[in-house]
């Protein structure tokens, strides 16, 4: 028997979710600040218009607040489901102002595009929007590469959040208090972000002429799309814009930075040893390994580049990108479609894969990648061996572990997901027409929240897909739980007792 | 003299190699077979000159912005057909005015260009290797109006929330204090 929420369920929910609202508001004082600075007086409105509205949910959720504010698993996930919805429902709305999408729904597209990190995008005219607008597309990526709700946590200390921070894809806190890694993440966020500032900013200046505002705004942008694997850029020639070694360089450290879970962050920091040993850390070494040869010796294959240090720059960054699941690229779209047989395998099983978990990547991920390949190895062992044999189901991360059958059935659970998300998104495509292949390649991408397109994501497409396309950026981020969780209780809604 | 000596040649490769005008989508469609032929192409030129020791990299667009710029007519067409090119110092001039951007729409300009498709000498990079430019039409400013009824009504939103949040407060004080 289901039970109905009650009225303080509904408030508890309606106050935590006014919470993140609020953070939200508060993030669209920095775009705003940027508009006011460069008399961008139409954009600078739609920050006030956002803020204000954001302000007043936050004060209404405040109206609402319960006697005990305290979340029940169940609220969390609940509060965690509709954050990202109401999130980039809040940040489409200077988009949509801006007059670059053709519909709410283009400006939602890119909101949740970028909210889930995806970096797939409906803009059209992107080379002449606002920078203050294209500060807010990426700050919506850093923000949520780093976690809407966790943002929240940060500045509104509430209890029973623990749900709240496993239900953004984070496996395992840093330190015993949620609040403590929340400013550990935000730390190691901040150091990457002032070197990787800097070193653009730098590189802007001196080697590229820009201007030093110029220069800023590029390396602000680029740095929040690269360690929150988003993929978004400025300007809509990708990375390909910069026609820089330095700029490319740069952007694979960051992206793999991004795609490191914070807990391997801080066992680095800490110098602790160790860390390759890691189930995790050799799964992602050898799942990059095999995709970065099947995609240079498909690409060699195939004869579309002719010299070794073209194949390897091209091939080595576009793997990484997609492995982490930035989708920044340093070839066409038009480029990408060429790339077939091998190198169209190697790049489908990247974006597949995904980076680590609890990073600012998607996708399967890395922990259960391996921990499916070790349960699969440890039944087939089991079966071939005497029956009265033990067979040690134990494997290495940050220490010894046992490999239950629920965790492996759990891990197993969440992969098949992702299979059916990606496969359900490509029939999708084939039913509107597209090739297999590249229905399967964009379904793949907005699933694993990659963002690399090989052309079918325009302003043109349907707008069914458009929608089915952002319920997969929606559900792959969320991985799955906090959406079921937020069905269950609508469920329970409507027909519990 | 040794900065002028690529100019030269690829202008005397240009003049052997009449230029031919194509389409950017189908150009970058099928690079390959366009690989080396010497082009021309009308277009805006958009974002930054990244004016460097060896010449100035700028990104050319060829979409339906160049003739009709979105602040001008409000009419959405799609996305940016963009590539970089590579331009000589020599060709370039900053009297074109500022490149294309937020409420500016940059020189439109006849490129006359070699066409370099995964160029082995920039590790695979595809762009436009610049002969000459003609300046069609100089940069120009765009105008964007302020909308000031929605200013009003963030305004109003933000003073909603502001009384809804103090009177809260000051409600809650007074209840303590009624005990």
């Amino acid at each position: 028997m289901l039970l109905r929420p009650n009225r303080s369920d509904a408030r508890r929910i309606a106050f935590a979710l006014g919470r993140v609202i609020l953070v939200v508001g508060a993030a669209g004082l920095l775009p705003l600040a940027w508009a006011i600075g460069k008399r961008e007086w139409a954009s600078a409105v739609a920050f006030v218009l956002m803020i204000g509205i954001a302000a007043l949910i936050g004060s209404v959720s405040t109206l609402v607040a319960p006697k005990d504010p305290r979340l029940r698993w169940s609220h969390g996930m609940t509060v965690l489901a509709l954050a990202w919805l109401a999130v980039p429902a809040l940040g489409a709305l200077p988009l949509y102002l801006s007059g670059h999408y053709g519909s709410m729904v283009d400006a939602f597209f890119d909101a949740m595009s970028g909210v889930s990190t995806t970096g797939l995008s409906v803009i059209q005219d992107l080379d002449h929007l606002s920078e203050s607008v294209n500060i807010w597309r990426h700050a919506l990526q850093f923000l949520g590469g780093q976690g809407i709700v966790l943002a929240a946590l940060t500045f509104f200390a509430a209890t029973g959040i623990l749900s709240l921070y496993y239900g953004e894809g984070r496996d395992e806190r840093i330190f015993p208090s949620v609040m403590s890694t929340a400013r550990f993440i935000w730390l190691v966020s901040g150091v990457h972000a002032a070197v990787g500032v800097t070193v653009y900013t730098l590189e802007g200046v001196s080697r590229l002429g820009y201007s030093w505002s110029r220069a800023l705004f590029h390396g602000a942008n680029v740095f929040m799309a690269a360690f929150d694997t988003g993929g978004f850029t400025p300007q809509s020639t990708s990375l390909m814009y910069y026609h820089s070694l330095t700029f490319e360089v740069t952007t694979a450290v960051l992206m793999i930075a991004g795609a490191i879970s914070f807990s391997l962050h801080h066992m680095w920091w800490r110098k602790r040893e160790g860390s390759f040993k890691n189930l995790e850390v050799r799964t992602i070494l050898i799942t990059f390994g095999i995709t970065l040869t099947l995609g240079l010796v498909g690409l060699a294959a195939q004869g579309l580049y002719n010299d070794v240090g073209s194949l390897t720059r091209r091939g080595f960054f576009q793997v990484l990108s997609a492995h982490t699941g930035t989708g920044f690229a340093t070839v066409s779209s038009s480029d990408l479609a060429d790339w077939q047989g091998l190198a169209f395998v190697g790049m489908a099983m990247a974006m597949a894969l995904g980076g680590m978990a609890s990073s600012t990547a998607g996708g399967v991920k890395s922990l259960r990648v391996g921990l499916t390949v070790r349960a699969i190895f440890d039944s087939v062992r089991g079966a071939l061996l005497p029956e009265k044999a033990v067979v040690s189901r134990t494997y290495r991360q940050n220490g010894q572990r046992h490999l239950t059958p629920q965790l492996a059935q759990s891990v197993m659970v969440i992969s098949l997901l992702y299979v059916g998300l990606y496969l359900a998104g490509a029939a999708v495509g084939v039913a509107y027409g597209y090739p297999l292949q590249d229905a399967l390649f964009e379904s793949v991408s907005a699933s694993a929240a990659v963002g690399l397109s090989v052309g079918i994501t325009s302003p043109t497409m349907p707008v069914l897909m458009k929608i089915i396309m952002i319920g997969q950026m929606w559900l792959g981020r969320l991985e799955f739980i906090a959406a079921f969780s937020l069905v269950g209780f609508v469920a329970s809604w409507v027909v519990g007792e | 003299m040794s900065r002028l000596l690529p100019l030269i040649v690829l202008s005397i490769l240009a003049i052997a190699a009449p230029a031919s005008a194509v389409d950017l989508d189908e150009l970058l469609d099928s690079g390959a077979d366009h690989d080396g032929e010497t082009i021309e192409l009308t277009g805006e030129l958009i974002g930054d000159y990244s004016v460097r020791s060896d010449g100035v990299w700028v990104q050319l667009n060829v979409d339906a912005y160049v003739d009709a710029p979105l602040l001008e007519t409000g009419q959405l067409a799609g996305r940016n057909t963009g590539i970089g090119a590579h331009l000589p110092l020599e060709v370039f001039d900053e009297a074109w005015g500022a490149p294309g951007g937020y409420r500016q729409r940059g020189p439109i300009v006849t490129v006359t260009a070699v066409f370099r498709y995964h160029d082995p000498a920039l590790q695979g990079d595809t762009y436009l290797d610049v002969v000459s430019v003609s300046l069609v039409e100089a940069s120009m400013p765009l105008s964007e109006e302020t909308p000031r009824n929605l200013l009003g009504l963030g305004i109003a939103a933000l003073v909603v929330a502001f009384l809804l949040h103090f009177g809260t407060e000051v409600v809650k004080v007074l209840a303590r204090k009624s005990g």
